[in-house]
């Protein structure tokens, strides 16, 4: 008798579980499950360069259901603030992180600590210790220098060049200028000047206007490039020809305009995309991050509207 | 407990034994019946919650599979609803632009000279009309040169109007307007690119003297149909919806950019061929149900995609409710099966714990509980409990009698004064020198010694007690100087039958000191010691010419006791009768016939039954009441 009624008192607290089990199940589906959040700290994110970026960031986080965290219009240019936005958006309840560090050294210090305990991707620059998605910088400036040589073929013995940079020292550029370096190497060209610009408009119009007057200028940062193709539009570079990289829709009016003779176009929108992704998949236990590299595109006037293009035309439309 | 210890020293003992043994012979009895009547208890509780289990499972699943299905026809159904209602309103915008399209070309074109001043107004006043949609409105000459656009604007230089494809579909297919897919403008200079949707066809133009074939553009925003679009969604999780041409290029997708970057894929060919309606795919091993429905004029195709899974995910609530009923049902069950099989056994086992109390030596109280049957079962048990409790008893108390019948008859067998007063006469002979008959009388003594013994048997042949009697007599002759004569007539027939031992004697002993012993030799004193059959058995009489006695007090010697004689043995009649009623059974026993002055005839009533060895244990067993 005793050993039925414990038989029985096993067999209904055994069902007992089972149901309590699936009631917290019920409840559990039925409240809506908090979907974890991704921050973006990258510097003056609503600049139309990030545009592609931002695009494809969103689209990605709506195909994986995560919230994403743009830290609105920040000036990252000294490391404190990259410090202090990183901060705040990991304390707002950010799960992984998603940076474009404009300063190295100590920025980069603080994502290689922050990937310790949390999923970090740089975005655009590469680093040994931290997983990044970016474009082959080196690559992109080899192309710029390639375009350069393509047209000028042998003619390039003589030439001037003038090189732009971001004020920055994350190594993208860096990595961009040695790329050009080395396919300018034996060429011929002689390099002016290489100089840093972060500032905009007039500003950095006015930088590039003090700088000596040059046959070429390789531009390779979007806001440079913007600001030289502004320049040659209105005549105002000396008659200078512009090569360079850029992401923005100004880039491609000035391009079609041909006040760039060309333009390396990473793809901005799959960065954005695999960089979500990528975090994304870092949110999963056991996952290891894995770097991307993203490709770019090599667009003439005469090729912008030509049906290989059509996808970064239509993310570069409205 | 051995035969000899059972025989005649520790019988109450063997009896308690056997009693007990008796009640523990129920043990395997009670124990099958509490093995069954458990399993009954089980068996009860098990199939109830089975049968109760597998029809709530049928129950269960049945409703849950037509809940499925009813809700996936619901969910399509719904889709094609809404397919519907959105077609109708991309037509309704469709057909706006074409209305567009025709004003401009019925109303301005046809009805003003090219370049005019009034069409340039007309078509003004159109853009205007919907600016929010309208990106442009063109006229272009067969070979492609702008002829009046709305809103001016710089022409670029560089585009061939002539290969673009709006405007090669408009001069193949003269007399229908075409839609192309949306593409970047690349027309005239602007601060960006849009994204715009050709509705191009071909106009006669009035150019003066002869009319040309030229080419209405209108651009419109292909935001408003990508917005329209993003608003669909579906009652499924993972829905979507998408707008393709007859030949499957996207015109509308929520992952559209995605999709031409590569980083994602959609398989829009068996839908763009499909006619309206349902359709059943498997893409990359992901099955899916398509819902398709044309949009008129154009060809395009709206489609809704739902994956299987969506349809799994929408019925995980169901799923996960009727599993929470089932399982709460069941431990419902499970207890009141457990109470009502509680119910109907417990009956069944308080009749058993009360056997159970019987065997192990308490009282045969048995508690008549439960169903009828269970009371008239227990109600038996309990006659049947107390009907072995009596019988035992008796059995014991016959046990008792007989063994105080067998020491009382022992006993008178060495008696002292019989023996002290036959060696008293042996010794009277030998001093007399008459050692024959004093060699007699010894001989006679060991006889008689050697059968009343009998190697402690109750059961003996009618010989050796004809013989022991013989003896006896012969003992008693000599000592009574042969003052009576007796006799023995018995058939031989009779001589090889089971009796009990030690009858004749008493009965002799008291035809000798109550019938011839005092009568004077010329008297003529008789014994006779008969036998033969009768109709129920055998019997043994014991016949005398003495003093008799009065008619009742032979009627009561068999009932009020033993006279005991100071020259007899002190064992009575009464013993000798119930002796034989104890072994040989109650119909069979003494018979008394007596008359004063006349004589006594007693009458010893058996069973024929030859004397065997199985006889004798069979007789000596009823006995001792096995």
């Amino acid at each position: 008798m005793a050993t039925e009624k414990r038989r029985f008192l096993l067999i209904e607290l055994l069902l007992a579980a089972v149901l309590s089990f699936l009631l917290l199940s019920l409840v559990l589906d039925r409240r809506q499950k908090p979907q974890k959040v991704i921050g973006v700290v990258i510097h003056q994110s609503s600049e139309a360069s990030w545009r592609g970026f931002l695009s494809g960031a969103r689209a990605a986080a709506e195909d994986e259901s995560v919230v994403l965290s743009v830290a609105e219009n920040v000036n990252l240019m000294k490391a404190s603030d990259f410090d202090k936005t990183v901060q705040d958006t990991v304390s707002s309840g950010a799960a992984a992180l998603i940076a474009k560090p404009v300063t190295g050294g100590a920025a980069l210090e603080l994502m290689q600590a922050l990937s310790g305990r949390m999923p970090v991707i740089l975005a655009g620059v590469s680093d040994a210790s931290v997983c990044s998605v970016t474009p082959d910088n080196y690559a992109m400036g080899h192309s710029v220098g390639e375009e350069i040589r393509a047209d000028y073929e042998s003619g390039l013995s003589g030439k001037t060049l003038g090189i732009l940079l971001p004020e920055e020292s994350a190594g993208d550029a860096q990595q961009a200028l040695s790329g050009l370096q080395d396919a300018l190497d034996g060429s011929g060209v002689k390099i002016l000047y290489k100089v840093k610009n972060s500032l905009t408009d007039t500003g950095g119009a006015d930088v590039i206007q003090r700088q000596q007057w040059v046959d070429i200028v390789a531009a390779l940062d979007d806001n440079n490039l913007g600001i030289a193709g502004e320049l040659s539009l209105s005549r105002n570079l000396h008659g200078a020809v512009v090569y360079g990289i850029g992401k923005s829709e100004k880039n491609l009016h000035l391009l079609e305009k041909k006040a760039l003779r060309a333009v390396i176009f990473p793809d901005e929108f799959t960065m954005g995309y695999e960089t979500v992704q990528t975090a994304v998949q870092g949110l999963s236990r056991g996952r290891s991050l894995s770097p991307r590299t993203i490709p770019y595109k090599i667009l003439r006037p005469s090729t912008l509207f030509a049906e290989d293009n059509n996808a970064l035309m239509y993310l570069m439309s409205r | 407990m051995s035969a000899k210890e059972t025989e005649g020293r520790e019988k109450p003992e063997g009896l308690q034994g056997k009693l007990l043994a008796l009640r523990s012979s129920l043990h395997p009895i009670r124990k099958a019946a509490g093995t069954r009547l458990r399993s009954i208890r089980t068996t009860i509780n098990i199939t109830f919650t089975v049968i109760f289990v597998a029809i709530m499972l049928i129950i269960g699943l049945t409703l849950y599979g037509r809940f499925v299905r009813v809700a996936r026809q619901n969910a399509i159904e719904a889709t094609q609803k809404t397919l519907s209602q959105s077609s109708q309103t991309l037509e309704q915008y469709l057909n706006g632009m074409r209305h567009v399209s025709d004003a401009a070309y019925y109303s301005s074109i046809r009805e003003n000279d090219i370049g005019s001043r009034r069409l340039l107004e007309e078509l003004s006043l159109l853009y205007e009309a919907d600016k929010e949609s309208i990106v442009t409105i063109a006229v272009y000459s067969s070979s492609g040169s702008l002829l009046a656009a709305e809103p001016v604007a710089n022409q670029k230089m560089e585009p061939d109007v002539t290969r673009q494809e709006w405007f090669q579909a408009a001069i193949e297919g003269i007399e229908n307007p075409h839609f192309s897919l949306p593409h970047v403008q690349n027309l005239f200079d602007a601060d960006s690119y849009r994204r715009v949707i050709s509705l191009s066809r071909s106009v006669d133009l009035n150019t003066g003297d002869e009319p040309e074939t030229g080419v209405l553009l209108l651009d419109f925003s292909s935001s408003d149909i990508e917005q329209m679009m993003q608003q669909l969604s579906g009652p499924l999780e993972g829905q979507y919806y998408y707008l393709c041409d007859s030949d499957g290029n996207l015109i509308a997708h929520p992952q559209k950019a995605q999709i031409m970057e590569g980083l994602l894929s959609e398989d829009t060919s068996d839908a763009a061929k499909h006619p309206d309606g349902i359709l059943e795919e498997t893409v990359n091993g992901t099955k899916r149900t398509l819902i398709i429905h044309s949009i008129s004029y154009t060809g395009w195709k709206m489609v809704s995609v739902i994956p299987n899974s969506s349809f799994r995910l929408g019925m995980l609530n169901v799923r996960l409710f009727i599993e929470i009923l089932l399982l709460m049902a069941g431990m419902i069950v499970l207890a009141v099966n457990r109470v009502v099989a509680g119910r109907i056994s417990r009956p069944i086992m308080e009749l058993n714990d009360s056997v159970k109390a019987y065997e192990a030596g308490g009282a045969p109280r048995i508690e008549p509980g439960g169903s009828m049957e269970i009371r008239h079962l227990g109600r038996s048990i309990q006659a049947s409990y107390e009907r072995i409790d009596r019988l035992m008893q008796q059995i014991v108390n016959e046990q008792n009698l007989r063994r105080i019948s067998e020491i009382d008859a022992l006993q008178s067998q060495i008696n002292p004064h019989f023996l002290y007063n036959t060696l008293d006469s042996i010794t009277w002979m030998i001093e007399g020198g008459k050692n024959d008959e004093a060699v007699f009388m010894i001989s006679e003594l060991a006889k008689l010694f050697r059968i009343s013994l009998s190697k402690g048997r109750t059961i003996i042949p009618v010989r050796d007690e004809i013989q022991h009697a013989r003896s006896y007599m012969n003992i008693q002759k000599a000592r009574y100087k042969d003052r009576f004569l007796v006799e023995f007539n018995l058939p031989e027939d009779i001589m090889d039958c089971c009796t009990v031992k030690l009858i004749l004697q008493p009965l002799l002993e008291n035809a000798i000191y109550y019938g011839v012993g005092d009568m004077d030799v010329d008297d003529g004193g008789k014994i006779i010691v008969s036998g033969g059959t009768e109709e129920n058995g055998i019997y043994l009489r014991v016949e005398d010419n003495g003093f008799g006695m009065p008619e009742e007090t032979a009627e009561a010697v068999l009932t009020k006791g033993e006279r005991v004689h100071k020259h007899g043995s002190g064992v009575g009649l009464v013993n000798v009768h119930n002796r034989i009623r104890l072994l040989m059974g109650e119909q069979y026993g003494l018979s008394v016939e007596s008359e004063e002055d006349k004589g006594t005839k007693i009458t010893v009533h058996l069973p024929k039954i030859p004397y065997t060895e199985e006889n004798r244990k069979k007789l000596e067993g009823k006995g001792d009441g096995n």
